[in-house]
């Protein structure tokens, strides 16, 4: 009956749903890797109120017969990633890593069944603040991310690093190791960090822990929704992705922006609680009629 | 009876639908390209009034004409410019329109007077989207995104045409392409144009509505062509249409209009109670008090 009423309290819950994107986008202002979410709103459906046919009068604007159109409010729609890039910090750690350009590395997300089994699912992030991880029975130690899901090489495996060795990487993504007991001796590569680019990046979902994965009806697609870059194949400076040893990426909140936003957000919100009000008050003057 | 019951009831309902329509233009003041509505009133058709027993005793004639009340007859939207902000986004794509027609100057509002008296109205240019049912759908909200196809939807999932009404795919990253003012797709990296399947070059089919007031506005961002309307022309070489990427267009909603009219209506609304409740207590003593000794 009343359509102010739900107009107004539907677009006040799309704007809700909003605040909630900008205070999560605002709490992860420090979170490295963190890539912001952006949401926008769309009109909802729209009813056609056809008049009586002795109504349908001569001399309106819009075409005759077409009655008036009623809509019902905004919804929130299409929320998106921003995968633009963050600004780089220096943290001179061995094992902080940054990608300069449209890059991500892959991880596997470790999982277990309810059998107790391990199993892996590709993940991505932009998060680069790695460690080496010891793995029972196992000389090496392995690149993992701070959570302790292994970090992806080229070859689809993970990285494993020699125990007690100086790592070194290049921009390419090339890990090199450095004997500390022999510091003459030539450095050995030990593998190449793998670098995927999105090509839909609206695909992505984050999974918490700064990850990103594909929704499980896009698996099959994997390879081609996620092109593997080979920088091996550009000369120096001319790649349009880098790695950088001794950077974290921070995030790409931009505090100023998401303020404005935030204030927009708030008007708009008192506007339809406005609007809640008044047409509470016409309900009011309705049930006084008789009064 | 009391006719002016009627009328008041009328009027209550008429300032009930105006006062919606303000509350849906507050609710989308942050919806892309939505166009504000206008709510049209109107009164009821005229009705002839004659006195009981024309004619008799020498009494003659009708009394004179009366209206019965009001109606809100349409609802129309405001086809002014939204401003335009950046985004950075490259799916998001704006839509400047200002088209001209030689010997006519239109107002704010999109209206012009021809030499002959007659009201025109601005053409508007909109995106072309395979709409509800497969038919054409036209948007100004440029809010696109890239699904898994690779095909460019509207956030209903509604699929953007080209030039000859099939879907705009895109082979690679969102990043890779350019359009040009008039909406033809280039390859960032070479400058060379897009070519589809047939080797020709893609541009977008932006629809030139001449009178944009045969849309009817559907919801979900888009409106459709009423029946029978004349239908959507292609964009011309030198109209002064300009497609934007990285940008979007706001609403054009000005949330102080829509307050004051949602303010006006809600107290036109109360003034209609009041004159009900005083028709009530004319009744009253009609009923009650007329005879009473």
């Amino acid at each position: 009956m009343n359509h102010s009423m739900i107009n107004a309290s539907v677009s006040m819950n799309a704007l809700m749903r909003k605040l909630d994107i900008l205070s999560n986008n605002m709490a992860n202002m420090n979170t490295d890797g963190f890539k912001k979410q952006e949401a926008s709103f769309e009109d909802l459906l729209t009813i056609v109120k056809q008049q009586h046919p002795k109504q349908q009068l001569p001399g309106r604007i819009s075409p005759a017969g077409t009655g008036i159109t009623i809509g019902s409010g905004a919804r929130l729609s299409q929320v998106q990633l921003n995968m633009s890039q963050g600004t780089l910090r220096s943290t001179d750690q061995p094992f902080d890593l940054a990608i300069e350009g449209d890059a991500l590395f892959e991880i596997g997300l470790r999982t277990l069944d309810p059998e107790g089994n391990e199993s892996f699912r590709q993940a991505w992030t932009r998060n680069g603040a790695f460690q080496a991880s010891v793995i029972p029975g196992n000389e090496s130690l392995m690149l993992t991310t701070s959570d302790g899901h292994p970090v992806y090489g080229v070859n689809d495996e993970p990285v494993l690093v020699p125990r007690g060795s100086e790592i070194s990487v290049d921009s390419q993504g090339n890990i090199w190791s450095a004997s500390t007991e022999d510091p003459a001796a030539p450095h050995e590569l030990v593998g190449q960090l793998k670098l995927v680019r999105a090509i839909r990046p609206q695909l992505l979902q984050t999974h918490g822990d700064n990850l990103f994965v594909l929704p499980p009806q896009f698996a099959a697609q994997t390879g081609q929704l996620m092109e593997q870059l080979d920088l091996n194949q550009f000369a120096i400076g001319e790649a349009p992705v880098g790695v950088r040893q001794g950077f974290l990426e921070g995030s790409n909140v931009d505090l100023a922006t998401e303020m404005a936003e935030l204030i927009q957000v708030q008007r708009a919100f008192q506007l339809n609680a406005r609007a809640l009000t008044s047409s509470d008050t016409m309900m009011d003057l309705t049930n006084k009629l008789r009064g | 009876m009391l006719r002016g019951m009627y009328s008041a009831t009328a009027g209550m309902i008429a300032q009930q639908r105006k006062h919606d329509a303000a509350t849906n233009n507050i609710a989308n003041v942050n919806t892309p390209g939505f166009k504000s509505a206008n709510t049209v009133m109107r009164s009821f058709p005229e009705m002839l009034i004659s006195v009981i027993r024309d004619g008799e005793n020498g009494v003659k004639g009708t009394i004179g004409s009366l209206h019965g009340g009001v109606f809100a007859e349409e609802s129309l939207p405001l086809f002014l410019q939204g401003d335009v902000t950046a985004t950075g986004n490259p799916t998001d794509l704006a839509l400047m329109s200002n088209i001209q027609v030689p010997g006519l100057e239109f107002d704010d509002a999109g209206r012009a007077t021809t030499p002959q008296g007659d009201i025109v109205y601005q053409p508007q240019a909109f995106f072309t989207v395979a709409g509800p049912d497969g038919t054409e759908a036209y948007t100004r909200d440029g809010k696109f995104s890239v699904n898994d196809s690779g095909e460019w939807v509207t956030s209903s999932g509604y699929r953007l045409l080209d030039t000859n009404g099939q879907p705009i795919v895109l082979e690679g990253r969102p990043e890779d392409i350019q359009f040009t003012p008039n909406g033809s797709l280039f390859e960032s990296a070479t400058g060379e144009p897009v070519l589809d399947v047939n080797g020709n070059p893609v541009q977008l089919r932006i629809s030139i509505i001449d009178n944009p007031y045969n849309l009817l506005r559907y919801g979900n961002s888009v409106f459709v062509l009423n029946e029978g309307a004349d239908p959507a022309r292609l964009l011309g070489a030198d109209e002064s249409v300009q497609v934007m990427q990285g940008y979007m267009e706001r609403s054009n909603v000005d949330p102080t209009a829509a307050t004051i009219d949602m303010m006006t209506a809600m107290r036109a609304y109360e003034a209609n109670q009041k004159v009900i409740q005083f028709y009530d207590r004319s009744m009253d003593k009609a009923v009650n008090e007329v005879g009473r000794v």
